[in-house]
This record gives C-alpha cells, sequence and structure tokens, in this order.
C-alpha cells in the first residue's frame, strides 16, 4: 500500500514535471558557466592591463599580483573551475566578486534583489490590472473612435523602449518643465534617510519608485491591454454570452462574470512567466533612473567580466523564471486536464 | 464540468496569483528596509533636522554603492570619487603644469638626494586626520608598505625596506636604482596619504615580513595581499578639508562635509560638496538642469550646444591623452607591409587629423602637431625650439601620402590601392562604448577609404578592446596615446609598457609586436634604451637630451599614429551656486583635467567661493523630532498576519473551484 503511494508520488504530474524543472535549472547552471567564459576577456586580463599601464609591472610581476588578488585562477581547467563552482553552490556558496575583491555574490544579489522585485512587480500589477479593463473596455467599443486612438496608441508605446520612456520622463519633468524636483528622478531613496522599518523610509522609497515603476506601466501596459481586448472581442461573441444577454442579465454583469473573467484566462501564461521576470529587473530602466536594482549590478558584472557576480544574477533569475514556468504548468494542469496526459493515470 | 464552469473557476486560480503578487508588493518595500544597505551605517545615528545647505559645491562622479563600495582605498571598488579623493585623503602636493611647480599640501618641503640617493619628506606639523590625531611620517610609511605589497612601480627605483622615519614629521626613503628624481618626486608626492590607524595592522606585518627576508612575490606577502584585499574599514578618515558624510551615501549622490580638524580647510569657502554618481548619460540631465557646477565625463558635441546654449560655459582642459592609429607588425598578411616605415608616414598624411578630431569631439578634439607621442605641452617644455622645428607635422596632405607609397611598390588601381597585386583591405577595431574613439574609427576609415583603402571597422566592447591590442589580435586599432604626467617618460613607457609589452619589457603580451630597435633617418635607434635613459638618470640635462633623441625618432619612425589629443569639454555653471571661476584663459587649466585638477585647486585655495545669491537647498532627513516610526517589534506580527491572510485567501480560493 505504502509502495503503491510512493509510486503514484513519483508518478504523479507535478512531481515529474519538478524534476524536469531542477534538470533545466541545472543545465541552466551549467550552461550559464560555459557560456560566460567563453566571452572574449575576463577579470583577470583587465586587471593586468591597469597594473602594466598604471604601475608600469612587468607582465610576470601583474599576472601574479592579480592572481593573488583575486583569489581566482582562471588558467585552471574549465572542468575542475566548474567542480569547484557547483560543489560551492550545492553549499550554498555563490562566491565572492572578483572585481570587488572580498564582496561575497549572496550579499550583492541579498542587498539589491528586494529593490527590482519591488519595482517590476508592482509594475506589473498596475500594467496587467489596468490592462486589463482597458481592454475590456475597449472590446466592447471595438471600431470606434477610442479604441481605434488607443489602439494606436498601446501599439506605439509597446514599441518603445522603456529607457527612451525614462529619459523623456526625466528629461521633460525634471529638465524643460521642471515639475519633479531630481530628487525623485534618481535614486532609491534619500541622502540621510536611514533604512529601517520605518514610515519615512517606507514613503521615501515610494516616492523615488514613482517614476521607475511608472515607466515599466508605461512599456508593458501595451501588450496586456492589447491581448485582453483581442481576448475579450473573442469570448464576446460565445453562445453563453448571448444566452446571458436573452436571459435578460444585466450587461455589467455579464461584462464581469461571463467574458471579463473567462477573457482573462489566456493571458495567464503571460502574467506567470512574467512574474519569473521580475527577478531580472531591467537594467536599462535602473541605469537610466540610477536606481538600485539587480539589473544594474548585472550590467556592470557584464562589463567587468565579474563571473562569480554575473553567475550569481544569472542564477536567480534562472531559477525565477523556471520557477515561474513550473507553477505556471501546475495550475494549468488543473485548468486543463489534458495538460497532465502522461502524468495521472 | 461544463467549459463555462471550468473557466470561472479558473479565473479563481488566476485571483489567487494576482493576490500573491500584490502580497509580493505589499511586503517588498519592507524587504528595502530589512536589507543592511550600507555597513557604514550600522550604529550611525540619523541625522536630524531640516537642513539648509546654501554654501556647497556640485560635482558629479561614478562610484559604487556598498556591499561592492567600500573604504579600502587601495582596492578596486573603493568610494575615492576621483579627482575629489584629493580633497578627502590628500596627497603631500599637488602639481602646477604650466610653471612645473607644486603646491604644497601635506608636506612642508622635499629634497632629492643624489650624492646620498635619498629622498626626503618632510610632513607639515599641524597636519591631522578628521579623529583629531596627528598626521605623521607613520602614516606616510604605511602608504607605501601597502603600496609596496600591491606592486606599485616606485618600487622599481626604493628600497622597501628602507623607508625610514627618524621623527614624526620625516620620511626618508633610499634610491636603490638611479632614476629621474621626477619620477620619484611624482609617485611619493602626488601620492595620496592613508592612515595608520585603518592600516597599520597591515603595514606591521609586511614590515615583518620584510625584516624576515620576504619580498613582494613570496608567499606569505601575496596570502597577506590576498587577506588585505578582503578587509573593509568602516570609516575613511581625512587628512584634507573634507571627509565623507556616510549617512549620505545613496545610489544617487553622496555628500562631503567640511573636515575641521585638516588644515587645509583655512582656506576653502565651501562647507559641503555633493557628489552626484553616475556616468554621461546619468548625469547630462543633471547639467542641463543646471543641478551641476562642474562635470569632467566626455559629453557629445549634440549635448555641449545644448549645454552652451543655456549658458553653461565649456572649459577645454587638457587631458594629455588622445586616440592613436596602432599597427599590428606581426600580422600574418599585413605585418611585413605595417613595418615599412614609409607606409605609415603616408597613412599619416593621408589623414586629416583636423577633421578627426573635430567630427569626434568638436573643439575638444585637438589635432596632434608634433606627432612625438607626448602631449603638445611636454614637449615643448622638454625640447628646444630648434629641435622642435625639425619635428614633421605631417600636415595633410595626399598627394604626398601617394607618392611615399609609389615608393614603395603600392599601386593604385581604379582609386584602390594594391599591394603585391592585392587591394589592401584593413580593420580598425575600436572601443565601441567610448563615443568620441568610434567617431574617431569612423572618420578615419572614411577618409582611408576615399584615400584609396578598403577598411572595415570592428567595435569591440571597452573592457576587452584594450585586451584584443595586445593579444595582437587586430590588424589597426584606435587605442590612447600621451599620459597625464608631466614627465615624457611615463608617455612612452605606457604606450610601449601597455602595447608593445613582450618587445618592450621582455616578458609579457606581445600587442604591435614592434621591434623596439628603429632604422630613422637619425640613425639606428634603440627606443627602449632611450626611455630608460629618459626614467634611469639623475640628470635632467641627460634626459632632455634621451628625449629629444626619441621624439624626433618617433616623429621620423612613427610606431603609431597620434591623431588628435582630447581637450575635456567639461560643463561650469558660473555663478548660480559656485563663483569665482579663474578665467578660462588662466594658465592654471593647463593642469591635467584628471590628474592634478584645477578645481581641487581652486577649491583648496579659496578662490571658488558659494555665490551670494545661491539658492539654498533643502535636505531631505528626518526632523529633528523623532520621525513617527512603526518598530519591527509592531511589524513582524503585521507582516506574519499579511502573509498568513494571503496564503489561506489564496487556498480558499483555490478550494472553492470545486
Amino acid at each position: 500500500m505504502k509502495s503503491y503511494s510512493l509510486a503514484k508520488i513519483f508518478l504523479s504530474y507535478p512531481f515529474i514535471r519538478g524534476l524536469r524543472a531542477i534538470a533545466v535549472v541545472f543545465a541552466s547552471i551549467t550552461f550559464t558557466f560555459f557560456i560566460i567564459r567563453l566571452m572574449p576577456g575576463n577579470p583577470i586580463d583587465v586587471y593586468i592591463n591597469t597594473l602594466i599601464s598604471t604601475y608600469g609591472l612587468s607582465y610576470q610581476d601583474a599576472k601574479a599580483q592579480a592572481l593573488a588578488l583575486f583569489s581566482i585562477n582562471l588558467d585552471e581547467p574549465l572542468y575542475i573551475q566548474y567542480i569547484t563552482y557547483i560543489s560551492n553552490l550545492f553549499k550554498g556558496d555563490l562566491g565572492r566578486s572578483i572585481v570587488s575583491v572580498g564582496t561575497p555574490v549572496a550579499k550583492i544579489i541579498a542587498d539589491f534583489l528586494p529593490w527590482t522585485v519591488f519595482t517590476v512587480s508592482t509594475a506589473l500589477l498596475i500594467s496587467f490590472s489596468l490592462g486589463i479593463v482597458v481592454g475590456m473596455f475597449m472590446a466592447y467599443r471595438r471600431g470606434g473612435y477610442l479604441d481605434s486612438i488607443l489602439t494606436t496608441l498601446f501599439s506605439i508605446l509597446s514599441s518603445v523602449p522603456n529607457f527612451i520612456v525614462g529619459i523623456l520622463l526625466i528629461v521633460f519633468l525634471g529638465v524643460q518643465w521642471k515639475l519633479v524636483p531630481f530628487d525623485m528622478l534618481r535614486g532609491s531613496y534619500s541622502p540621510y534617510i536611514k533604512p529601517g522599518l520605518t514610515v519615512d523610509f517606507i514613503l521615501d522609497v515610494l516616492k523615488h519608485a514613482i517614476f521607475p515603476i511608472t515607466t515599466y506601466v508605461i512599456t508593458t501596459i501595451g501588450i496586456w491591454t492589447l491581448s485582453m481586448r483581442g481576448s475579450t472581442i473573442s469570448y464576446l461573441g460565445e453562445d453563453y454570452v448571448f444566452m446571458a444577454r436573452a436571459r435578460g442579465l444585466p450587461e455589467r454583469r455579464i461584462a464581469i462574470t461571463y467574458v471579463g473573467r473567462n477573457a482573462i484566462l489566456p493571458l495567464f501564461t503571460s502574467l506567470t512567466i512574467s512574474i519569473g521576470f521580475i527577478f531580472g529587473g531591467s537594467v536599462l530602466i535602473e541605469s537610466v533612473f540610477v536606481y538600485r536594482g539587480i539589473g544594474l549590478r548585472l550590467l556592470e558584472a557584464i562589463n567587468s567580466r565579474d563571473y562569480t557576480v554575473m553567475q550569481g544574477i544569472f542564477l536567480i533569475i534562472t531559477i525565477a523564471v523556471i520557477a515561474a514556468n513550473y507553477i505556471a504548468d501546475l495550475l494549468y494542469s488543473v485548468l486543463d486536464p489534458r495538460v497532465r496526459a502522461g502524468g495521472r493515470r | 464540468m461544463s467549459k463555462s464552469n471550468i473557466l470561472i473557476s479558473s479565473y479563481k486560480i488566476v485571483q489567487a496569483v494576482i493576490f500573491f503578487i500584490a502580497v509580493i508588493i505589499v511586503l517588498s518595500p519592507l524587504a528595502p528596509a530589512l536589507t543592511s544597505i550600507s555597513p557604514f551605517k550600522a550604529g550611525l545615528p540619523v541625522v536630524n533636522a531640516q537642513i539648509t545647505r546654501a554654501n556647497y559645491f556640485v560635482g558629479a562622479w561614478p562610484y559604487q554603492v556598498p556591499p561592492q563600495g567600500h573604504f579600502n582605498t587601495f582596492v578596486t571598488g573603493a568610494i575615492t570619487l576621483g579627482i575629489y579623493y584629493d580633497l578627502i585623503q590628500s596627497p603631500l602636493g599637488i602639481y602646477i603644469w604650466h610653471n612645473n611647480t607644486w603646491i604644497k599640501l601635506l608636506a612642508s618641503d622635499w629634497k632629492f638626494d643624489t650624492s646620498s640617493r635619498t629622498f626626503t619628506v618632510k610632513l607639515r606639523s599641524d597636519a591631522k586626520w578628521s579623529d583629531g590625531s596627528q598626521l605623521t611620517s607613520k602614516d606616510v610609511k604605511c602608504t607605501w608598505l601597502i603600496y609596496y605589497m600591491l606592486g606599485h612601480a616606485l618600487f622599481k627605483y626604493v628600497d622597501p625596506k628602507r623607508i625610514e622615519t627618524p621623527d614624526p614629521q620625516t620620511v626618508v626613503f633610499y634610491i636603490t636604482t638611479e632614476v629621474t628624481p621626477q619620477i620619484v618626486e611624482r609617485y611619493v608626492i602626488r601620492t595620496n596619504v592613508r592612515d595608520y590607524r585603518s592600516y597599520g595592522t597591515y603595514c606591521d606585518q609586511i614590515q615583518s615580513l620584510l625584516d624576515q627576508g620576504k619580498d613582494r612575490l613570496s608567499k606569505e606577502v601575496q596570502d597577506l595581499n590576498q587577506n588585505f584585499t578582503n578587509y573593509r574599514p568602516s570609516e575613511m578618515l581625512a587628512s584634507g578639508p573634507f571627509m565623507i558624510d556616510v549617512a549620505s551615501i545613496t545610489d544617487a549622490e553622496l555628500w562631503l562635509k567640511k573636515n575641521p580638524n585638516s588644515p587645509l580647510s583655512r582656506e576653502v569657502k565651501f562647507d559641503w560638496i555633493r557628489i552626484y554618481n553616475g556616468e554621461t548619460p546619468t548625469v547630462t540631465p543633471l547639467v542641463l538642469a543646471k543641478e551641476v557646477d562642474y562635470a569632467t565625463h566626455g559629453f557629445p558635441i549634440a549635448t555641449e550646444k545644448q549645454f552652451a546654449s543655456i549658458g553653461i560655459k565649456i572649459l577645454r582642459p587638457p587631458t594629455y591623452f588622445g586616440p592613436a592609429l596602432y599597427f599590428n607588425y606581426n600580422h600574418s598578411v599585413y605585418g611585413e607591409l605595417f613595418r615599412i616605415k614609409e607606409f605609415r608616414q603616408a597613412i599619416a598624411y593621408a589623414i586629416n587629423r583636423t577633421e578627426a578630431g573635430y567630427v569626434s569631439l568638436g573643439e575638444s578634439g585637438k589635432p596632434v602637431i608634433y606627432m612625438t607621442g607626448v602631449p603638445e605641452t611636454i614637449t615643448l617644455a622638454w625640447m628646444s625650439q630648434e629641435d622642435v622645428n625639425r619635428l614633421d607635422p605631417y600636415k595633410y596632405d595626399p598627394a604626398k601620402a601617394e607618392t611615399l607609397l609609389k615608393g614603395v611598390g603600392l599601386e593604385k588601381v581604379g582609386g584602390t590601392w594594391y599591394w603585391k597585386g592585392k587591394p589592401v583591405e584593413l580593420e580598425i577595431t575600436f572601443p565601441a562604448e567610448f563615443a568620441d574613439w568610434s567617431a574617431t574609427a569612423d572618420n578615419v576609415k572614411s577618409q582611408l577609404e576615399a584615400f584609396g583603402f578598403k577598411v572595415t571597422l570592428r567595435a569591440v566592447t571597452f573592457t576587452q578592446q584594450p585586451i584584443e591590442v595586445q593579444e595582437s589580435r587586430f590588424i589597426m586599432a584606435i587605442q590612447s596615446w600621451g599620459s597625464g604626467v608631466p614627465h615624457p617618460f611615463f608617455s612612452y613607457d605606457s604606450l610601449f609598457g601597455g602595447y608593445n609589452t613582450l618587445k618592450y619589457r621582455g616578458s609579457g603580451k606581445p600587442g604591435m609586436s614592434l621591434d623596439m630597435t628603429w632604422k630613422t633617418k637619425y640613425g639606428t635607434i634603440d627606443f627602449t634604451n632611450l626611455i630608460i635613459q629618459m626614467g634611469g638618470s639623475f640628470d635632467i640635462q641627460k634626459q632632455r637630451e634621451a628625449f629629444t633623441k626619441a621624439a624626433l625618432a618617433f616623429n621620423d619612425f612613427l610606431p603609431v599614429i597620434p591623431l588628435w589629443e582630447r581637450l575635456g569639454n567639461n560643463p561650469v555653471l558660473d555663478g548660480v551656486r559656485t563663483c569665482g571661476w579663474l578665467p578660462f584663459n588662466d594658465p592654471l587649466y593647463k593642469n591635467s583635467v584628471y590628474t592634478d585638477s584645477f578645481v581641487v585647486i581652486m577649491i583648496l585655495k579659496g578662490i571658488l567661493y558659494p555665490c551670494q545669491a545661491a539658492t539654498a537647498t533643502q535636505i531631505t532627513t528626518p526632523p529633528a523630532a523623532p520621525a513617527p516610526s512603526i518598530s519591527i517589534g509592531l511589524l513582524a506580527p503585521i507582516i506574519v498576519i499579511v502573509v498568513i491572510a494571503a496564503i489561506a485567501a489564496a487556498v480558499l480560493l483555490m478550494r472553492r473551484r470545486s
């Protein structure tokens, strides 16, 4: 009986899918490790170059210096480096930054990730919520002037790169019209605000997050709106909608309960995957607003070939995206039993 | 289950997901609050009161915030703030380029004695650190012991075991190898002094290892070095007129506050300096909004014009470096061609350097005149006018270039140059992110194409491109020439040490793979030997002679083609917050933008001062009374309740679907 239960668990869809997710994470880690090392240049070469040109050291001296300083030997065979990395990873050690020598990668991620999660997830929620409301509204007004104008507007917005929107906000609000003080357009909190669980600090954080979030919302709302519009239009022609109308139900109730609830479902997969990407943040928006976040750190790490930091951040993004996909799959298996084919006998 | 029922119940799941996102959002602002943003802030009191600051200067410099940014100023990632670092941990002196003199800062005097082979520095007796302690010879010695461990070039000439401190105000360096006094002087006087209090533990260990006969490359010293790189001092003591106000450090900006203990503060008129964090793209809007008094970033020409149109002045001081065209002398196809001197001379004649400089950086792209491999100011200071007149200026002359090329066997067929029966197809690599150098590469390509060469460009990311050149993975490349140090030795040493390392130093990367023995119209020249003579002699006349020979040889041989010298295009906001800017033709602006900043000198000497009509700024700080705060004790259960409620709601929603 017991073995039967265990077998049932092992053959269950979530278990099989979970194993697959773990395998994908592992494969991604491996892939990332080697891809990073295939990038031209490495931090030691960059540092040796600096030592030779700044201090006039010989190449051998500079190399010895760099190897001692970075506590990483990139001359070691790749497989040894890989084994070391994986074994450290299993011990929960993401290593130390190569460029900001001695700083633990886990600390860098722990310090910067919450800020990215905060801004991107807030923006996601706002753009998703607004998108479904506006999208439904447009579907009901399809063919009208407003629908045409909004469709054009959202098509344009979704094709404009987010950093352009960010720069425009800064230039117009901060420089040209001077409507917003620069304190609000740069950084994640004000000088002299002591970080902590205080109302002041939280309000200050919210104040600084307004424009990064607005930028995210402006550049993502178009996708949600247009998707919701299309989805809603397809449901408006369903038999049960005609039936509801025939039964004399109020249009508002039909819109919310019969059309809206169903039309939102196709957006579900995109939403779930977007949640995974929350952890990647946006390099460019964080850069434009000098906002504390993991995306900006990733950019710096790539530029300076800081392998360990790159690996750590990619690891977090990979796990987040794969976990989001896993959750989406599980939830979809609840929505649609056909997805579980092979998982449940 | 009917289709509509499945859909409606599925909606509950979507609701649950959205609810979860909402919970994440509710909690995420608290997460930053729970993270330790700054290791420096632990235990620091919150600066209170709404402070109004009027007498402050605003600059901009990129820095990293904690945990990557830190106060170990010897290793990468330290918050040193570029030119403004001299105002925090000051050097012993700062150089005035136009008259070759020094302004004494922490030192009262210094002397190079060739007979005893010593360099003796006297510190000023009133020099103090920001904690009130005396700045002594122990601090200077400690600074150099750490630099010895890190491999500083000073120790090619100075014995690390014999840095003596006979009294608290005297440091004596013993010279081991004959060297130009200016080199030792430059290294010692211009280096920022660190405090023994922060680094003493390591200095003592280095001294102890030296006493045991261990040198820098011994395992013990290298282990100590590795340990040192992980060291993070909790503060940065200041000897200069300003110190970092650690409570002000954010990703966007930080403030320097006046250090009342420093004797250098006496003449300084500002009480605060505000430094905005960021590179050119993020600093540009601040300059446009007149939020910055001075910036050293490289701005594109269009941006520069916009600054000028709103009344921001543009200052064009020298940086003493710029882009040059490099050749790979060992290239499998074109190495042989590049080794022909006349070919390189022809290239120099075929490129209009005035045009290249202007399209790259407008008025700040100053074409190279003397083609000596050393910036114009230094060339003129070190050569007689008679010798300067012997230099070929390589004025734009395509006809002469054609004659030279035909003279060495190239043929022009249908407007294209052929060598050994094949068209010459060149490639130029350049750092992709440097807008001005990218423009130079593009312009050189256009000019060479118009002249008859086929040229392709290859953009390489700026951190990698120098390595590509060092590894000889290029045909032609745009890389730097010149040096912001007022001795010609440094320009040549950095050029060949950086990009012809193997042939120049005898070890290292091949780079250009250029043999350092050159056949010139002045005879066969061992250029390495000339550089050594320039830097390795007590006698200034011998140095001048060596430089003159080197400059003439370089001018004829053209191992690289210097294209233009980069002048700064520094925006100066005059008369808003900061007044007293010297007229832009003042010789002080001959100082290098980055290595002996004239702005630092003007702040130190009280030349710059806050304008009377300065607009005061309100610094956002918590009010004097304790800010209404939610204690962690109160928030913790709230968070727990919210999390539990969220989970419960999600579970309920999930269950209700069935």
